[in-house]
């Protein structure tokens, strides 16, 4: 634990100021440290490290770092000051080892100047309490003595009126010996007229006897000059602690510094570990002991701390484990490198975006698993047991069939996947699960996460933006990073080399000449008309959704055996089918547009994006509706419910009459009429509609993509034209259309997660199968885009689509649930007035009153109201504070833009002010030589503004000069302060 | 798994580790690529630090590099001597700046040497001329890469001094939005 670099510090630390103060003569220079080659590497850099260190504080001058050499070591003198007495304080982890629990035993001495000669006067001022181990010898002089102190050390020196002074060590062993000498000394001690040195690095068991000494002088020391060293060792201190901040710095940031790896492994290595253990140690202890002017320490103490030390360590160890751990778990990541190094970086971030809605989807449903559907399987009442939980009569007989189950009916449809099946019981199984509240403390939680997530992406990007959109540097943003180090395919290679020319190619003509706009009537009048066009389309989707809507619920009211394939699924083929056809006919508008490539790749985008919102709201809109026909339907099945019951039992009792031993009264739950339970409908409207986009996508890329490759390759021998490079061709990735699908995917995962809790799950086999599917596609039959797109803007469009899909599927959960009332016979909500009432119903029954009474009181509307009020004028407020900082930036950009041009300027006009002076000199030479007249003339023309210019700047002679160039004959007229001006010349 | 403490000494990686963004699996993967280049020369003990070096001309064939128009400058920034022929900590130095974890400044500083073909810590025309027709595969016509130069040193150039010393490179580059997804080799 300790080191010999610590206990030098404390050595010096405890002995400069006192022997500063205490002998006359004496200055201290600093110390040396000492270490053998035979030390290993590290340790001995550590020495070094702290060597170079100390230099830094002025007290302490270093003179060299030795190398031992023989029990005599040799040092270099001849810094040192002359004429005066100097001791090194000698530090080393060397051949002395003698200590017992220390591994880096000090050495000190005293070593006096060469140039003074050792008289037995001086010797006899620096006795040392042991006997020196080694001499320090200078020129076959000796100068000084050297001593073991294992770890810690003791000087007496004595002073002319004989008084000393005495010091313990730290070593148990040498606690032994040296006791008795203490004890001797300890009389003395009384008459001391000063203490050298009291300070004890590494605490140990003490004796009574000392521990009482050291209390008594501690107090003496205290009343002395608490102040006084006080001062220093806080200085002390806070050098130390810089000290140790900088040396975590160090280890953090190693790896962000631009070096060899060699240097780093050496400057780590460097990096006395253990030292900085110490000393967070004392700094630890200083800290708890509340002053920082005594580092005396106690053992058990020392002994906590180092515990808690080794305790960090370890949590440090375990946080590096958990971080390997956590990149081993980041999955395909070899798959999308291979995509990466394929397609470049565009490509790969779809894929990557893919992998991070893997990761979101994961999380919410770990949470509807664990925390719905599981509870209800393990603890809630089995099948069959309830209405809600069983099949009716009507459908018993085809609820397992294929065709059924595929469409999430029958079985499926009773069953945890939905939400009529959970019970309105409020707590289930031995642990008192209140499921009710659960369900819906997820269902909020859920949206809450997804809004969490996506907005911390969000933010994360925009921290990795490098936040530059204007045109200042746009050719040098071509030249360094316009090339994809991540491709490593030649086919992207020799693609990438094609566009990034074009580019270079369309820059080099945008500079040369402002497009020329030919017929910009005919251009505007054709994007008029694409956008016409594009309206229309979203129109005519819209309307044939909600058409499909209203007729697939007309045929819901028919008998199912009726009806074919087509009109069962036809909702949701209208749906797909216009999702696969639109962007095509977008993408065909848009050649009238003529847009350059990257603008119309965002108005597709946003054609696209506004086609499947107008569906899926259409689409919502429907369901609305039909959720308010079940309503209606439901008060009409609550009626009869009341009279059908009033039957059975009067039916029961007229049975009972007849035959008193009748059956206990019982009817089969499947036999028991029941609501149309509209929350089940919706849930299964989003599972049929997420399964049917999931094959629609499936079988798009099968034949769309891997039937097209195969006809291109194979058909490619036995056609007329050159299948792979002419019309089919393979198909390119078509990034944003899969992102957008992703996208809106994933809306209706939001939307209907809180219906049918098996949402996100169904979405995780989604995702994970077409990571599997997608990659295999891509890499088998697409092809590298002609014009590659950088990804690095679009990543943030994307995420901020998703966020206000979110924000838009929420919407209609939240109004579902604050607005309607759930159905009366099923669900965890049934009986309640609306879904949120088990809120109030868990305050009611499970926290005491009192807090029941303050959140009611939260939830008073005047509260409320005030709360909202306050978190509006907080966004008004960050808002401002917002568009002024941008405003400011603005501005700074635009001066530092000035700045910059000014600098032009002014470097222009130094350069040419260096030519333009030179030029003068020599004329005026010429003139003086050949006419004085002139000579006196160019004088005046050299008016005060010039010379002062001369004196102040070069910058302005040579506006002067042009200026004086242009009216040198008639600048004569300048009469004030002429004289003392052409003075001033001539002397120049 | 027991393979690994042959390979490396517990203090190796920890060494490692804190030295570049990688974690324990990603630098003994990154061993076995190197090793894998070439099998012949590379000990599968590096505990006693062997002072090996596989030839440029086997870096340069890696797939990550093949297609790469700078690969050259690549290797030769992150070798010892220049020369593109790299020890094993070379290795993981370039794949360390070049992850995705390191941060823009370091990037930068990196960025900067590679385009800075003839080492003398600027870059100036030629060093430009170079980048653009290696960008181009020399396409451009010499009128148009000249231009081009022209144009960078026109927008880049802060103190107009004609070449673009590294705080110039620095505060352009920073600024570039794709700097980042570019500027990264996923091994």
């Amino acid at each position: 634990m300790s080191f010999s670099g610590d206990i030098a510090l404390r050595a010096v630390n405890a002995l400069q100021p006192k022997t500063t103060r205490n002998i006359p003569g004496i200055k201290p220079v600093g110390f040396i440290t000492i270490c053998s080659k035979a030390e290993p590497t590290r340790r001995r850099v550590e020495a070094a490290k702290w060597h170079q260190r100390s230099t830094s504080s002025d007290r302490q001058k270093c003179v060299d770092v030795l190398d031992q050499t023989s029990k005599i070591y040799s040092f270099n003198l001849q810094d040192l000051p002359h004429g005066q007495l100097t001791y090194f304080l000698v530090v080393s982890s060397g051949p002395f080892n003698r200590c017992c629990h220390m591994q880096g035993p000090t050495l000190y001495g005293v070593v006096f100047h060469p140039s003074l000669e050792v008289t037995e006067a001086l010797k006899s001022r620096c006795l040392p309490v042991v006997s020196p181990t080694a001499c320090l010898a200078f020129q076959g002089q000796m100068i000084g003595w050297v001593w073991d102190v294992a770890g810690a050390f003791g000087i007496q020196i004595q002073v002319e009126e004989e008084e000393d002074d005495t010091e313990d060590s730290s070593s148990e062993e040498e606690e032994e010996d040296k006791l008795p000498r203490r004890e001797s000394l300890r009389p003395k001690r009384k008459r001391t007229r000063d203490v050298i040195k009291e300070d004890d690095p590494i605490p140990e068991p003490e004796d009574e006897e000392t521990r009482k000494a050291r209390e008594k002088e501690r107090r003496r020391r205290l009343k002395r000059g608490a102040e006084e060293e006080e001062e220093i060792d806080e200085e002390e201190l806070e050098r130390l602690k810089a000290e140790l901040d900088e040396n975590r710095q160090v280890i953090a940031n190693v790896k962000c510094k631009p070096w060899k790896m060699e240097k780093k492994i050496e400057i780590l290595n460097g990096l006395p570990r253990e030292f900085i253990n110490h000393h967070v140690i004392i700094g630890w202890e200083l800290f708890m002991q509340g002053r920082v002017g005594d580092k005396h320490l106690d053992e058990p103490r020392v002994e906590l701390y180092h515990y808690t030390w080794l305790l960090f360590q370890k949590w440090a160890k375990f946080l590096r484990d958990f971080e390997n751990f956590k990149a081993a778990c980041i999955p395909w990541e070899n798959k999308i490198k291979a995509i990466e190094s394929q397609f470049g970086s565009s490509v790969a971030s779809y894929f990557l975006f893919l992998r991070w809605m893997y990761g979101v989807n994961m999380v919410l449903f770990v949470l509807t698993f664990s925390l719905i559907m599981l509870p209800e399987y393990l603890w809630g009442l089995p099948y069959g047991s309830l209405p809600r939980k069983t099949v009716p009569r009507a459908e018993e007989a085809s609820a397992a069939n294929f065709g059924v189950l595929y469409d999430f009916n029958g079985l499926a449809q009773y069953s945890v996947l939905f939400y009529g099946y959970y019970n309105n019981q409020r707590t289930i199984g031995w642990m008192n699960f209140r499921l009710p509240l659960s369900y819906f403390l997820v269902g909020i939680m859920c949206i809450g996460y997804s809004f969490l997530v996506v907005l911390k992406a969000m933010t994360q990007n925009i921290g990795d933006d490098g936040g530059g959109d204007d045109n200042t540097f746009k050719f040098s943003w071509m030249v360094f990073t316009s090339w994809d180090y991540l491709i490593g395919n030649p086919e992207t290679a020799d693609n990438k080399f094609n566009s990034i020319t074009m580019n270079f190619k369309e820059a080099i003509m945008e500079e040369k000449a402002a497009q020329v706009e030919e017929n910009i009537h005919l251009i505007r009048f054709l994007r008029f008309l694409a956008n016409f066009f594009v309206f229309l389309t979203l129109g005519g989707s819209g309307y044939l959704i909600f058409w499909a809507v209203k007729r697939s619920q007309e045929f819901a009211q028919q008998d199912p055996d009726t009806l074919g394939w087509w009109e069962k699924n036809e909702m949701n083929m209208v749906m797909s089918l216009l999702g696969m056809f639109c962007p095509t006919l977008f993408d065909l508008f848009a050649e009238l547009e003529d847009y350059h490539p990257l603008i119309a790749l965002k108005w597709l985008l946003g054609r696209i994006f506004a086609l499947l919102l107008g569906n899926l709201y259409v689409f919502i809109l429907a369901l609305m509706d039909e959720i308010n026909n079940k309503i209606e339907e439901e008060k009409l099945v609550k009626a009869n419910i009341t009279l059908w019951e009033a039957n059975m039992i009067k039916a029961y009792n007229e049975s009972l009459s007849g035959n008193s031993t009748g059956p206990p009264f019982f009817i089969h739950p499947a036999d028991v009429p029941r609501g149309p339970c509209w929350e089940t409908m919706v849930g299964q409207e989003f599972v049929r509609l997420t399964v049917s986009d999931v094959l629609t996508t499936y079988v798009t890329i099968l034949i769309g993509d891997f039937l097209r490759a195969c006809f291109v390759r194979f058909c490619n021998y036995c056609w007329c034209w050159d299948l792979e490079y002419g019309y089919p061709s393979y198909t390119e990735f078509d990034i944003s259309g899969n992102v957008l699908a992703l996208i809106f995917n994933q809306g209706m995962i939001w939307m209907g997660s809180f219906y049918a809790p098996c949402l996100p799950g169904i979405n995780i086999l989604r995702l994970h199968t077409s990571m599997y599917f997608q990659c295999w596609a891509v890499m088998c039959c697409n092809v590298p885009e002609a014009r590659v797109f950088k990804a690095s803007r679009s990543n943030n469009f994307y995420l901020g689509m998703l966020l206000l899909i979110l924000f838009l599927s929420t919407m209609p959960v939240l109004y579902m649930i604050v607005s309607l009332p759930p159905s009366f016979d099923c669900g965890p909500f049934s009986g309640k007035n609306r879904m949120f009432e088990v809120i109030g119903e868990t305050l009611e029954h499970d926290f005491p009153s009192w807090m029941a009474k303050i959140l009611r009181q939260l939830s008073n509307p005047g509260l409320v109201i005030a709360i909202i009020l306050v978190m509006v004028l907080t966004i008004y407020y960050l808002n401002a504070t917002a568009k002024g900082q941008k405003a400011a930036n603005l501005d700074l950009k635009k001066k530092m833009k000035m700045q910059a041009l000014e600098n032009k300027m002014r470097n222009k006009k130094m350069a040419a002010a260096r030519a333009g002076w030179k030029y003068l000199c020599v004329c005026n030479f010429l003139l003086q030589l050949a006419c004085p007249l002139y000579f006196f003339l160019i004088n005046g023309a050299f008016d005060v503004e010039c010379l002062s210019a001369l004196n102040r700047s070069p910058t302005f002679t040579v506006h002067l000069f042009s200026h004086s160039q242009g009216s040198h004959l008639g600048s004569l007229e300048f009469s004030s302060g002429r004289k003392e001006e052409e003075r001033t010349l001539e002397v120049w | 798994m027991g393979n690994k403490q042959t390979v490396f000494t517990h203090e190796q990686l920890e060494a490692y580790q804190d030295c570049t963004f990688f974690t324990r699996k990603e630098i003994m993967r990154l061993f076995y690529r190197y090793q894998d280049l070439a099998p012949q020369l590379i000990p599968l003990d590096y505990t006693t630090y062997p002072n090996v070096k596989v030839p440029y001309e086997l870096i340069g064939s890696m797939p990550e590099l093949k297609d790469n128009p700078f690969r050259q400058r690549i290797a030769q920034v992150f070798s010892e001597d220049g020369d593109g022929h790299m020890t094993l900590d070379n290795f993981l130095d370039m794949f360390s700046v070049m992850s995705e974890m390191a941060p823009r400044d370091l990037k930068a500083y990196y960025a900067f040497k590679i385009y800075d073909f003839n080492n003398d810590d600027y870059i100036c025309a030629w060093d430009l001329e170079q980048t653009v027709t290696r960008l181009t595969r020399g396409e451009l016509s010499a009128q148009e890469v000249s231009l081009v130069c022209e144009k960078v040193l026109d927008e880049a150039d802060g103190d107009h001094d004609g070449r673009l010393s590294l705080e110039d490179f620095q505060n352009m580059i920073l600024r570039a939005p794709d700097f980042l997804s570019t500027f990264h080799i996923r091994i």
